[in-house]
């Protein structure tokens, strides 16, 4: 029995030591597709659903921890449908193995809009976009889409934020006012001053 | 089965090791990623805040400057209190908690006249489907009935909460008032002060 209780021990400190990912609470919206592959197929993509996260102050987000390469040569991800237009950000960064591209499509009715977003090997790209209908991104190798050689694995992450309602609100002039805004300091709506205030 | 301990070592053995190759490539590597994303998001959204009380605070004559819009309101203790460091650097920490309650209700103004925005930009747009066709104007009819009334919750919740942080505002004015009666008796400072500032913003900001 001895013997029995030493290696169901060691066997346990084995298995919390080796394998268990322990994820904080603050990252837990994240498709992780390095563990289980999704598809590639446009017609089947993995439902990606936006939620509050801790540490994000406004709006809600989701991710996507990913890989590329072998015979697994796109992942797919619906984000969902919009009726009016919505300022969603798209955050991607091409970790390891080669370049990413992540191909944003909006199908509102027979309008389908297209954009594309690419960051090198170490690189990270962050784009704002305006988007309406039915929203799907794509991600793929972009060499191996551009030459018949066979590509390394890639290694990325993807994220989207929708920031809300008041942001799609902003006229473009002040959404450019608020990403040059950024690092200033709170303004001072009220000052102490010495003597008789004005 | 005559070394069961041994089988089950095994075991579990090999289930760490089959642990270890499924985890690869690891969190670690997506973390610093997932933190970046967070930290740029927290930033913008601190913009959005700040720039979004900086605005409001320009717009209203009461608050900005003409010479210095981004000055906003000027707020003095007195002589008395100008002459005794321990009796100035206590207004100025209260002040700074004024500030702050202040640069909310103007923050909060901002994102109430943007959904406002919205709202009316999303009634516009069923108006114009519902000119197209008498079922389609029955059901916009009903639809604007429920924006309506949405509007009306929006804009109930907004003066709740608005009143609530006008009266936490009050509160720290009249704490200010008793901090410098400490200091010098009698100076009349809510009344010279805090008074004005309280009632403009129970004239600006409930709707």
């Amino acid at each position: 029995m001895r013997y029995l209780t030493y290696f169901l021990a060691l066997g346990l400190v084995g298995l919390l030591a080796a394998g268990n990912d322990v994820y904080a609470q603050s990252n837990e919206n994240i498709v992780k597709d390095y563990r289980n592959d999704v598809d590639g197929d446009p017609d089947r993509p993995t439902r990606v659903r936006l939620k509050a996260q801790a540490g994000v102050d406004m709006g809600r987000m989701a991710g996507v921890w990913g890989t590329l390469g072998g015979d697994d040569v796109a992942d797919v991800f619906f984000l969902g449908k919009t009726p009016d237009f919505a300022r969603m950000q798209f955050d991607l960064t091409a970790l390891e193995g080669s370049s990413a591209m992540a191909i944003v499509t909006a199908k509102n009715g027979d309008e389908i809009v297209r954009y594309q977003i690419e960051a090198a090997i170490g690189e990270t790209k962050t784009v704002w976009l305006q988007l309406k209908g039915k929203i799907l991104v794509q991600v793929i190798q972009p060499e191996l889409h551009s030459s018949s050689s066979s590509s390394t694995q890639l290694t990325y992450a993807l994220y989207f934020w929708y920031p809300g309602d008041t942001i799609d609100a902003l006229s473009e002039t002040e959404f450019d006012n608020v990403e040059d805004y950024k690092g200033r300091e709170k303004p001072r709506v009220l000052h102490a001053v010495k003597g008789v205030a004005k | 089965m005559k070394r069961p301990f041994e089988i089950i070592f095994a075991i579990l053995l090999i289930m760490s090791s089959l642990q270890t190759v499924h985890a690869t490539p690891g969190s670690e590597v997506f973390d610093p990623s997932f933190g970046n994303m967070t930290a740029g998001a927290s930033a913008f959204a601190t913009a959005f805040y700040n720039y979004s009380v900086f605005q409001e605070c320009v717009s209203d004559p009461d608050c900005g400057m003409p010479d210095d819009p981004g000055s906003g309101f000027e707020i003095g203790a007195g002589s008395c209190c100008d002459e005794n460091n321990d009796c100035f650097n206590d207004f100025e920490r209260h002040v700074d908690r004024i500030d702050r309650a202040l640069a909310t209700l103007y923050k909060n103004e901002r994102t109430y006249a943007l959904i406002m925005k919205i709202q009316g930009a999303r009634m516009t747009a069923m108006r114009g489907v519902g000119s197209m066709s008498a079922p389609a104007a029955a059901i916009v009819a009903r639809q604007e009935i429920d924006i309506a009334k949405a509007e009306q919750d929006f804009t109930d919740n907004f003066n709740n909460k608005t009143l609530a942080n006008i009266s936490k505002l009050n509160d720290f004015l009249l704490e200010l008032d008793t901090i410098i009666d400490d200091y010098c008796a009698d100076t009349d400072w809510y009344q010279r002060n805090g008074l004005p500032l309280y009632l403009h913003a129970r004239m600006k900001f409930p709707k």
